[in-house]
């Protein structure tokens, strides 16, 4: 009360309804409400663990057959692109995808490794899961218990995939 | 007798100015909070991720149904072209949706199959992708 008392004094005559106070609480108004309206309606929606479990979920599909490795996934010109139907430019550009194949002994050596996409990803996983780093790629890790032929024997082994990605999307302008 | 009348006059003229000022002041905020608030930039935005989201998780030979009811009666209020609203960039890999003239949202995705889109979205609210495989 005592401060209006005090405003109103300052204000001179004629000034008592355009005077800047009032001009100061339109503008603040104004701002809090364009501010709450924009930030409300640009949430953004992070999809990139979803994206990174159906990449790894696809991959285990293609390699696992029935509980067996697929027999070419050994040889020296497996080409997991053309096998398990994934864009190659989506792996070699933008640095959005990332995926790590590992078929490992029954005591846990590794027997092929296999990878596509930026190989940082591989790291920084570890970081995004362990600190809240917005830049850094969400993955999700995939085991399974796999039988494999090597050299013509039949092994008991587990297959790893480890898919992650990046993908913030974008806005993109008028036409 | 005129000089106060012209004293009388100040404040009415004052007042009539503060009015205009706050109807216009509310005016302007309802219009901004009203375009913000019709959600487009949501919209375009979810409807890209689900897209891209769907063709990633497709096998080769599926056809993927689509509801866009919602995106269709936002391009309509904004008057946008319906067969604008998905766009799919075969060579980049990317989908764009766009539900207004001013722009759209842009996803990329994995998948190495060939998507197109089957069905016309200038007659149903149902948008159908066509994934092949592209050997």
């Amino acid at each position: 009360m005592c401060l209006f008392l005090k405003l109103k004094m300052l204000t001179k005559k004629g000034e008592r309804y355009l005077s800047p106070w009032w001009f100061f609480v339109l503008a603040l108004i104004g701002a809090g409400i364009v501010g709450g309206v924009l930030m409300f309606y640009s949430a953004h929606i992070d999809l990139r663990s979803v994206e990174a479990d159906i990449l790894a979920g696809r991959v285990l599909d293609c390699l696992d057959s029935n509980g067996f490795v697929l027999t070419e996934y050994n040889t020296a010109n497996f080409d997991i692109f053309k096998t398990c139907g994934f864009s190659r430019e989506a792996f070699s550009s933008g640095n959005l995808f990332f995926f790590k194949v590992n078929l490992s002994d029954s005591s846990g050596n590794s027997v092929r490794v296999m990878s596509a996409g930026p190989m940082s990803f591989d790291k920084d996983c570890d970081v995004g899961a362990s600190t809240k780093a917005k830049s850094y790629p969400v993955c999700a890790t995939r085991t399974v218990s796999i039988l494999y032929l090597d050299k013509g024997i039949l092994k008991e082994g587990s297959l790893t995939v480890k898919a992650g990605s990046n993908q913030q999307g974008g806005r993109v302008g008028a036409i | 007798m005129n000089k106060r009348g012209a004293v009388g006059e100040e404040p009415l003229f004052e007042q009539i100015i503060f009015i205009i000022l706050n109807v216009l002041f509310i005016a302007v905020l309802m219009t901004f909070v009203s375009s913000a608030s019709d959600g487009t930039g949501v919209y375009e935005q979810s409807y890209s991720k689900q897209i891209a989201l769907l063709i990633d998780q497709a096998k080769a030979d599926t056809n993927i149904i689509v509801n866009m009811e919602k995106a269709v009666e936002i391009a309509n209020k904004k008057s946008w072209q319906r067969d604008k609203i998905v766009q799919i960039d075969e060579l980049g890999k990317q989908i764009i949706v766009r539900l207004a003239p001013n722009g759209g949202y842009v996803m990329h995705y994995f998948s190495g199959y060939n998507v197109s889109i089957k069905g016309d979205l200038n007659n149903s609210d149902v948008l159908v992708l066509e994934v092949k495989d592209a050997n």
